[in-house]
This record gives structure tokens, sequence and C-alpha cells, in this order.
């Protein structure tokens, strides 16, 4: 059923695959905030340390984000399918919650000193 | 309408719409199951994507321009009638890089069924992915670029599995 072509692009998809999946986790640590952007503009940085519901409001709808115990998650969002709130709960550095149809994105980040590793 | 139609590759494009709309209609079923059960990993939007089983058969076996058919029609007439305009764009981006990638590794030759629905995976992801970063205006979404890859490969290689059995029943039948 197999060619070689095929085990050739399965070794370089899973070379590459689990490579950057190590690379991401390796420079993975706790964060210390998160950042809210809404159609690429940044709205606002948040503490993990304080627990809190805040509102998002954009151009197309609604969403809403909840800080508790230095993890964010997205609880709220009026867009059709609600796909944001799926990815769970987020706490680590570089991770993403994006809801797609409100171009809303938020990002958790590290202390200064590890944002100029990371990115 | 016979197997024969389906079988047939001689036919002119017009000979084709039977069979092209009977595959476009099955592919259709599995948007609509995958819409009414959608998998949750974790990550939105990672799916098994089984109407392409249906878009990689009929890519070989009635040839690239009706696969095509096959596609589109299927991608448009599941925003139309479950999904929005939205989804509709997000998922004609997706279909038609994939296609446009394993209607090219088709060609090559080098590739088995299984390996160009592979890569037709993988593509699909990265396609997506790669509009929602320019949508958000974020490069921040490519965190899950690794996962949607490692998703796309397996989603696109079990499908490739399942349309190479397909194929391969279809051969027997006149």
């Amino acid at each position: 059923m197999f060619k070689k072509a095929d085990i050739f692009l399965a070794i370089l998809l899973l070379t590459l695959g689990f490579g950057l999946l190590a690379l991401l986790q390796g420079f993975s640590v706790p964060g210390n905030s998160v950042a809210v952007t809404v159609d690429g503009e940044l709205q606002g940085i948040y503490d993990l340390s304080d627990n809190r519901v805040v509102q998002i409001e954009s151009a197309n709808g609604h969403n809403t984000m909840e800080i508790r115990d230095g993890q964010v998650s997205m609880t709220e969002a009026d867009c059709p399918n609600g796909d944001c709130m799926e990815f769970g709960s987020i706490r680590h550095t570089n991770q993403v919650i994006v809801c797609l149809p409100n171009k809303v994105v938020l990002t958790i980040r590290g202390s200064d000193e590890l944002d100029s590793i990371s990115y | 309408m016979t197997m024969n139609d389906i079988q047939d590759k001689h036919t002119s494009v017009s000979d084709k719409i039977p069979a092209a709309a009977i595959l476009a209609s099955l592919a259709l079923i599995f948007s609509y199951v995958e819409f009414l059960f959608p998998l949750s990993l974790g990550i939105p939007g990672i799916k098994p994507g089984l109407a392409n089983i249906v878009v990689v058969v009929a890519l070989y076996k009635l040839g690239v321009r009706t696969a095509l058919m096959v596609n589109v029609t299927r991608i448009l007439l599941a925003a139309a009638l479950f999904g929005s305009v939205f989804s509709g764009l997000y998922s004609l981006t997706g279909g038609l890089v994939s296609f446009a990638v394993m209607a090219a590794l088709r060609k090559t030759n080098l590739f088995s069924t299984a390996g160009v629905s592979m890569a037709g995976g993988v593509f699909h992801n990265l396609a997506q992915l790669t509009v929602a970063a320019l949508i958000i205006e974020s490069a921040q979404i490519l965190y899950y670029f690794p996962l949607l890859l490692l998703a796309g490969m397996a989603a696109g290689l079990i499908n490739g599995v399942l349309a190479t059995w397909i194929l391969r029943a279809l051969r027997n039948i006149d």
C-alpha cells in the first residue's frame, strides 16, 4: 500500500511535528499575565494572580474571559460555534486561545526576561 | 446510473456529472455526521475530515476536474446547509489547498493514495492555520502549528487508507 516516498514524507513530518512540539514544551513555563488582542490591537494585559472576569467587546461580538488560579479560559462567546470555549484553560507562556469570528486572541505572557528568550 | 459511469475514465465531463453528484452527496453526509458529532480533543477545529475519503476516491477514479467539482460542491453545500459564510470560506481555503497538493502529488506517481491523502491532510490544516493567523492579524496562533501538522497527518493517513480500500473494491466492480 505504501511507497518509499510515503515513508520519507511521513518521517519528515513526524520529525518536524514532534521536534517543534518538544521545542515548544521546552520553552514552556507558567506565565505571569495574559494579553488580550482584538483585531491585532492590544486591548489589555491582566495579571494571572488576580482572579477576575473580563468582558471583551469587539466589532463582531462579545467574549468573556475568566482568570482563575493562574489559568485563563474563555467562558462565553456569542460566535456561532463557540470553538474558543473548547480550548480549555491555558497557563503556560505562548499558549493561546483564539476566537476567529470575533478576532479575539488571548496569549499567556511570561516575565520580561522570559519574553526575550521565547520571542 | 451504474458503477460503469464511475468506472469509465474516458467519458466526457458531462457524463461524469451523475457520479460527481452522488459522490458530492456522500461527502456532504460525511460532513454532516461530523457536524452532528464533533470531536472534542482540546483543540477546536480538529476533525477527521471523512468527506476527504470521497474526494480522494473521486480524484483517483474520476480525475482531477470531476474530483474538484465534488470537493467544491460539498464545501459550498455544507456551508449553506449547516455552516456559515465564515466557515465556508475557511473550509474552502483548506479544501482547495489540500486538493491542489493532492492533485500535484498524484501526478508525480511517487506517492501511494494513502501518502497523497496524508500530505493533503497536512496542507489542509496548515492552510487554515495560515488563514486564521491572517484573519486575526496575529502570529501567536502558530503555536498550534506542530499539533495541527500531526493531526492533519494522522487524519489524512487514515482517510487515505480507507480510500485505498474503497478504490480496491471499486476496481473489482465492472
